[in-house]
């Protein structure tokens, strides 16, 4: 039987979904018995003529969010030769990690990275255009970072940062059943549909009103009660299910920080989180305390909600971008 | 004679107290601006940060009137709820670079027509002042 034809592009990634494929060990041998690698930079070849230069590609996974040009340049290609498009990780699917770029304008971003941060030496922030050096080309960097998943119809979706194991397993049987059998999905997301509370078995009170809200490190954490109901910030209500039989990070004593995104039934995971959390805080006893002092209590125990509940999906928030306000 | 730039106000006004104080200004013949569109609710509590965002994305600014703390909330506590969530919601508007002044809670009771009418003179002041809000999105299919 012919080998299925498999390609891997990047957009702006960490170079964590590229290991989230190597832990699946010798599992990955199945993949190269199975597939032909056309394109993957990391592992064949990556350069973008090679790219332009495949056709008829079976299964074209798309790793990262997109921020310039030649990132979208590579995800419409592969959508345009792609047989079955994957969106493989959160960036992939939600803009994810690098989505948070996007509180910052790309001349302050530039500016941090190159000239005022304490590590670097100012010597001048280099130009959102395209430049060209001889052969070369630096693509221009966007406005923003969007979510690929606004930009072309995915049939697969891997959500997770990275995604676990056992989703690089199912993506590669399902290589293997596309190749046997040609089935190709529609709109298909390698997850659950409920919450990560519903497979946390940690012991969760009927009613939660937190009187502070703390930090991992700074709160005597009871490993088998709910992170909420101790005051600490977990996600779990709010984000899909699917990166473990018990959720990965719950069962190791970490909150869960959202990374499989919002579930099926949330518009915005952040904004959905926000509302709830802000009615925990002293629930149930708000006139105890002045206006004045719940007010300190939301501020001071709230200080950067979008790093806290926009860590993974801000590009697919329905506020997305800075905006330019006096 | 250049135009002067006129606000879209979205109004969520909860129906025991904000709304009635609407109506109370509409049959006092108590005068403010064409500016709003008021939206209403069963209670302030009841209102999701979602809508408000979705709200201020096709307005200038979104104002939220509900009953007087502390007490005359005819869910109790459904005034505090919406206290506590624009609270929060403002720290999230500031790192966004929006600014917070765009979203208003007030507190005006089913008599107080006169107060709505002033609430609705003042916002639009405001926001004109801060001009038009322009929402930049990503380009989205479907
Ligand atoms: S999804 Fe997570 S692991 Fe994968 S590229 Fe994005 S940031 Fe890295
Ligand atoms: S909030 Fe977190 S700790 Fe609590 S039940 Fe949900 S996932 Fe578990
Ligand atoms: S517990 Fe939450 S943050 Fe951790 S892996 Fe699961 S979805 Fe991601």
């Amino acid at each position: 039987m012919k080998k299925a034809k498999f390609a891997v592009g990047y957009g702006s990634i960490c170079g964590g979904c590229d290991v989230a494929f190597t832990d699946v060990g010798t599992k990955l041998a199945d993949l190269a018995e199975i597939a032909e690698i056309v394109y993957w930079p990391a592992v064949v070849d990556g350069k973008i003529e090679r790219l332009e230069e495949v056709s008829n590609i079976d299964v074209g996974v798309y790793f990262g969010a997109v921020r310039t040009d030649e990132h979208e340049t590579v995800l419409r290609l592969l959508e345009e030769k792609s047989a079955i498009l994957v969106a493989f990780g959160t960036c992939s699917c939600y803009g994810g990690i690098p989505g948070l770029g996007n509180v910052e304008t790309s001349e302050s971003l530039l500016a941090t990275a190159y000239s005022n941060a304490p590590n670097t030496r100012a010597e001048g922030v280099p130009s959102l255009e395209e430049i060209t050096i001889e052969e070369l080309k630096m693509p221009k960097l966007r406005d923003y970072t969007s979510s690929p998943a606004d930009l072309v119809e995915f049939d697969v979706f891997v959500p997770g940062c990275p995604p676990p194991v056992q989703s690089v397993i199912d993506l590669i049987d399902f290589v293997k059943d596309y190749r046997e059998n040609g089935n190709v999905p529609d709109a298909f997301f390698l997850a659950k549909e409920g919450t990560v509370c519903e497979y946390c078995e940690r012991e969760k009170p009927d009613k939660i009103s937190i009187e502070k809200v703390m930090r991992v490190h700074e709160s005597d954490l009871d490993e088998d009660e709910c992170f909420l109901s101790q005051g600490v910030l977990c996600l779990g209500p709010v984000t899909r299910a699917g990166c473990g039989e018990e959720p990965r990070c719950t069962s190791k004593n970490m909150p869960c920080r959202g990374c499989f995104g919002p579930t099926p039934k949330i518009r915005d995971q952040g904004t959905k989180f926000l509302s709830s959390i802000a009615s925990s805080i002293m629930l149930g006893k708000e006139k105890q305390i002045s206006e004045e002092e719940l007010m300190r209590l939301l501020t001071e125990g709230i200080i950067d909600p979008v790093g806290l509940f926009y860590r993974f999906a801000l590009p697919v928030a329905i506020i997305n971008r800075k905006h330019q306000e006096k | 004679m250049t135009m002067t730039f006129e606000p879209k106000i979205t109004a969520f006004l909860c129906k025991w107290c904000g709304y009635a104080g609407a109506d109370m200004a509409g049959t006092s013949r108590i005068k403010y601006p064409p500016t709003v569109t008021p939206v209403r609710f069963p209670c302030t509590g009841r209102i999701d940060l979602s809508h408000i965002l979705e709200a201020l994305r096709e307005s200038d600014g979104v104002l939220i009137a509900g009953c007087h703390t502390p007490n005359d909330c005819h869910y109790i506590r459904g005034n505090y709820q919406a206290f506590k969530r624009i609270t929060v919601l403002k720290t999230f508007l500031k790192q966004m670079g929006i600014n917070p002044k765009r979203v208003r809670l007030d507190w005006i009771s089913a008599s107080e027509g006169r107060k709505f009418a002033e609430t609705i003179h003042d916002f639009t002041y405001e926001l004109r002042d801060l001009g038009p809000f322009v929402m930049e999105q990503n380009e989205v299919i479907q």
